[in-house]
């Protein structure tokens, strides 16, 4: 579904990603994990068009992508959170979620937009919130709404940063089953996350970076016991 | 060392905390566990000033009451706070945070000594120093929002998720920081929803629901109960293994201020008393620093004065000391570009297309 080759971004002399390849098959749970700093979230920005890559090629469905403004990418159908949220203070949570129903992937108007809106609030646990301002609302509330933003446009494939960080364990439950559903429904999920309950019991594959580079590629079981994964990022004593 | 007493905060009709009351004393861990929205940022930020209290609320550092003073005041007192949401200036490089984490006067004259301690506790900032804050990963703003706590010198630590965004291996590596952080006799409250780890450190826990205290008691007793296990640790038991155990656990006396001296390699974070005469230099050296990071940096600081303040407030940075900082900055930046060696004259026919790329680097 996405087909990431020999790709590289470069911010002044630090090379963040380097000669990067992984493809994301359609329908799975792709887990992309690795120490802070490793370059997961600029991998991220460079599939949603945030970033153009310094080298390499992105392809979606077989089309190349790579130079295609983030708008289009959207359009596409590739959808995502932010690490560090990004909701539009001005606006209403309502508002804020309406706003990935008119420029996604579903391209709705009106009253449409409103519900479907509506509906992926409910879907994440916001119902309550519709109409408060979102500087009412607290750090984890705010996640659930960019998710909520990111469902509305109803996006293939789905881009989480660290989406579950944050929950405790009760909440991290919910927010497994309701990315599972996600998965369950068609969709395509690149996971970026430390939490490891989560990767282990949502992810189908593993990409492990490390300093730009992928240094393990499988599954769950096989890349968390592999023996740099666990000297780069898990720690020795977490073995 | 810390005392909260029937410390109550209302939004409107809602209050967000109602009567909770405890302590702690030098040297000790102490774990607040909740579920999200159930009052435990609140009850930090009450603490350090950022949200009022309600009247009749009681808080004291080291003896001194400090509910109703203005945040720099608290930080005066010895208190630091890492907040949720790390709340960096983003358009600072990561040394200028750090140093103005450094800002209060009862931690100036360290500043030098706990900025070489906060590096070698995070490699990767040293590394960093003159990198955009905004531009580091989220993982490694987390470190400096953690770094920048520890430059105030504080008496009480307080923490609002500081694992949030860490790998495991820098989780494992906070928890035994934190703990090696008490050794000093720094008092240290934290949030965390990583309950398993949080409790593995802390000396005792508090749990925190719809705003009040339903239950306290020793961190190992705690994990061992079952309720607790099922609100807070997953349901599975927490059974010994893992790395939170390669945390040493503190006997019953370590609540006590530590006499022990913390192992030769570890950073010692001390208050210190006021030497103003360290002042100007060190903001000199600062603003010096900053004049060689460039003319966009400088436009970064100048564009920062504008977000900066509420950013200060939450860290005790009064607004008049954060503009003379950034003043400062600026006027060094200008000097330091000034001083800059004139480049040699070029002969004419060399000039045109390559003055610009030389700019643009
Ligand atoms: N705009 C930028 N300018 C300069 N350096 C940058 C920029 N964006 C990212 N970097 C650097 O690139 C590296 C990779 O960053 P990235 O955000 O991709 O890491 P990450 O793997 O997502 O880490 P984390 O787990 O901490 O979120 C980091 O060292 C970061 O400081
Ligand atoms: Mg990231």
């Amino acid at each position: 579904m996405l087909d990431i080759q020999s790709v590289a971004k470069r911010f002044g002399g630090l090379l963040a990603v380097d000669q990067l390849s992984f493809a994301v098959r359609e329908n799975e749970v792709l887990g992309l994990i690795g120490p802070n700093g490793s370059g997961k979230t600029t991998v991220l920005n460079l599939i949603s068009g945030a970033f153009k890559p310094t080298a390499g090629d992105i392809y979606l469905d077989d089309r190349l992508i790579t130079d295609r403004p983030a708008r289009h990418i959207a359009r596409a159908g590739v959808g995502r959170t932010f690490q560090l949220v990004r909701v539009l203070p001005s606006l209403t949570v309502l508002e804020n979620v309406m706003a990935g129903a008119v420029f996604g992937h579903k391209r709705l108007w009106g009253r449409e937009a409103r519900k479907y809106a509506e509906r992926q609030l409910e879907r994440v646990g916001m119902a309550h919130a519709i109409g408060m301002p979102t500087a009412a609302l607290t750090y984890i509330d705010e996640k659930r709404v960019e998710l909520a933003r990111a469902l509305a446009s109803d996006p293939r494939v789905l881009l989480l940063d660290e989406w579950l960080a944050g929950l405790n364990p009760t909440e991290l439950q919910t927010g497994i089953a309701l990315i599972r559903s996600l998965r369950e429904e068609g969709r395509t999920v690149v996971l970026v996350e430390h939490v490891m309950d989560a990767i282990r019991s949502l992810c189908d594959r593993c990409v492990v970076m490390s300093g730009g580079v992928k240094i393990a590629e499988g599954t769950p079981a096989e890349t968390l016991a592999d023996r740099e994964v666990i000297r780069a990022y898990l720690g020795d004593d977490d073995a | 060392m810390l005392e909260c007493r029937e410390l109550t905060v209302a939004y409107g009709q809602h209050r967000a905390l109602d009567g909770v009351s405890l302590g702690i004393a030098p040297g000790e861990i102490v774990v607040i566990l909740g579920a999200n929205g159930a009052g435990k940022s609140t009850l930090l930020r009450a603490i350090a000033g950022l949200v009022p209290p309600a009247a009749a609320s009681g808080i004291a550092i080291g003896g001194r009451p400090v509910a109703g003073l203005p945040p720099h005041e608290i930080v005066e007192a010895g208190l630091a706070l890492v907040p949720e949401g790390r709340q960096l200036f983003g358009d600072l490089s990561v040394e200028e945070n750090l140093l103005l984490g450094a800002y209060a006067r009862r931690a100036r004259a360290a500043e030098r000594e706990n900025l070489e301690r906060v590096l070698a506790l995070f490699p990767k900032l040293a590394e960093r120093r003159a990198q955009v804050a905004r531009t580091m990963s989220g993982g490694e703003q987390q470190m400096v929002a953690i770094g920048r706590a520890l430059m105030s010198a504080p008496s009480v630590l307080m923490l609002d998720e500081p694992s949030l965004g860490l790998s495991p291996k820098l989780c494992t590596a906070l928890f035994r920081t934190l703990a090696e952080v008490r050794r000093t006799g720094v008092g240290i409250l934290l949030v965390e929803q990583n309950a398993r780890q949080g409790l593995a450190i802390a000396d005792r826990g508090y749990l925190l629901e719809n705003g009040r205290i339903v239950g306290e008691g020793p961190a190992a007793a705690l994990a061992q109960d079952p309720a607790v296990q099922k609100a807070y640790l997953g349901g599975a038991a927490a059974t010994a293994t893992g790395p939170e155990h390669a945390v040493e656990r503190p006997s019953a006396q370590a609540a006590a201020p530590a006499v022990s001296a913390p192992p030769a390699a570890m950073p010692r974070f001390v208050p210190t008393p006021r030497a103003d005469t360290l002042i100007p230099q060190s903001i000199d050296e600062l603003a010096r620093r900053a004049g060689e990071i460039q003319t966009e940096h400088v436009r970064a600081a100048r564009g920062a004065r504008a977000t900066a303040a509420p950013i200060g407030a939450a860290h005790g940075i009064g607004t008049d000391t954060l503009s003379e900082a950034l003043a400062r900055i600026e006027a060094a930046a200008a000097r330091a570009r000034i001083r800059e060696p004139e480049p040699k004259p070029r002969p004419a026919s060399e000039r045109g297309g390559a003055s610009d790329a030389d700019k643009g680097e």
